[in-house]
């Protein structure tokens, strides 16, 4: 009678013949790229630096969406160059579908702006430190997953000084 | 292939690769139990805004969607990290018997 034990014991027998019989490393995902996680830093300073102007610009005409229309004209650009160049890349698809969400979540971001300027009045039609937090923490977190992503692309061993 | 054991290459191919595996399961499961913390304090925070006043319910629904992005992204990228694992799995499997078989068959059969 054949157990269980032994079934499995042959079958990985054949998965790790029919890997030797390919005769080379195997690539499951695009390699690490340089300049994908220089475009995401990037990225990250100017909604770093957003953040700020607009805690500074609270009860100001700047706070106003209609003053920041530059900012989000700039990010949706550098987040399409970025999903181009991440396209470039085979293998790379889990980058792209990231790349996605963020610009996603800059729509909401804006979605929000221009609501708030549409809608109430006086200091309410800013975003204040407080009420944006979540927005940009969130964004934050997502570019930082994108970049560890990118950064596990390296294939430093676990464990080990990288 | 005289000298080969399939069974002992089998045995070595899958010592390297859970010792691979094993690693960064560890890593992914802390990292996305850290980022479920975070998303988890944001979404309490929306709702202490919107009970509040400070937002609306619109507000709230987009406020809301950007988590789901950020929770998405961080699934995504330890899926990513999962796939990268299985890769340096088989090559560290591969990589374990690299000498042996190369040796048996006085062939550099693995690069």
């Amino acid at each position: 009678m054949t157990s269980p034990q032994f079934l499995h014991r042959q079958y990985s027998a054949l998965f790790a013949m029919s890997i030797l019989l390919s005769g080379c490393a195997v690539t499951l995902m695009a390699p690490y790229d340089t300049k994908t996680e220089d475009m995401l830093t990037a990225i990250q300073s100017e909604f770093s630096a957003e953040r700020q102007t607009l805690i500074y610009a609270y009860g100001t005409p700047d706070c106003l969406y209609s003053h920041q229309t530059a900012f989000y004209k700039k990010a949706h650009a550098d987040i399409a160059d970025l999903r181009v160049h991440a396209s470039a890349l085979a293998k790379n698809e889990l980058t792209i579908r990231e790349i996605g969400l963020l610009d996603q979540s800059l729509s909401d971001l804006e979605a929000i702006h221009k609501h708030r300027e549409a809608i109430k009045t006086g200091n309410d039609q800013c975003m204040s430190a407080d009420t944006m937090k979540d927005d940009f923490d969130g964004i934050e977190g997502t570019i930082g997953d994108i970049l560890k992503l990118e950064v596990a692309k390296k294939r430093v061993t676990p464990g080990k000084d990288q | 292939m005289a000298d080969l054991d399939v069974g002992d290459l089998a045995s070595q191919v899958a010592g390297a690769m859970i010792g691979q595996l094993a690693a960064y399961g560890s890593d992914a499961e802390s990292y996305a139990k850290a980022e479920a913390q975070k998303i988890a304090i944001s979404i309490a925070h929306i709702g202490e805004l919107l009970a509040s006043g400070a937002i609306d319910e619109y507000e709230a629904k987009l406020k809301f969607d950007i988590q789901r992005n950020a929770t998405r992204t961080m699934l995504t990228t330890v899926e990513g990290i999962g796939i990268i694992a299985a890769e340096q799995a088989i090559n560290a499997g591969l990589n374990a018997i690299k000498g042996l078989v190369n040796g048996a068959l006085k062939f550099a059969l693995l690069p």
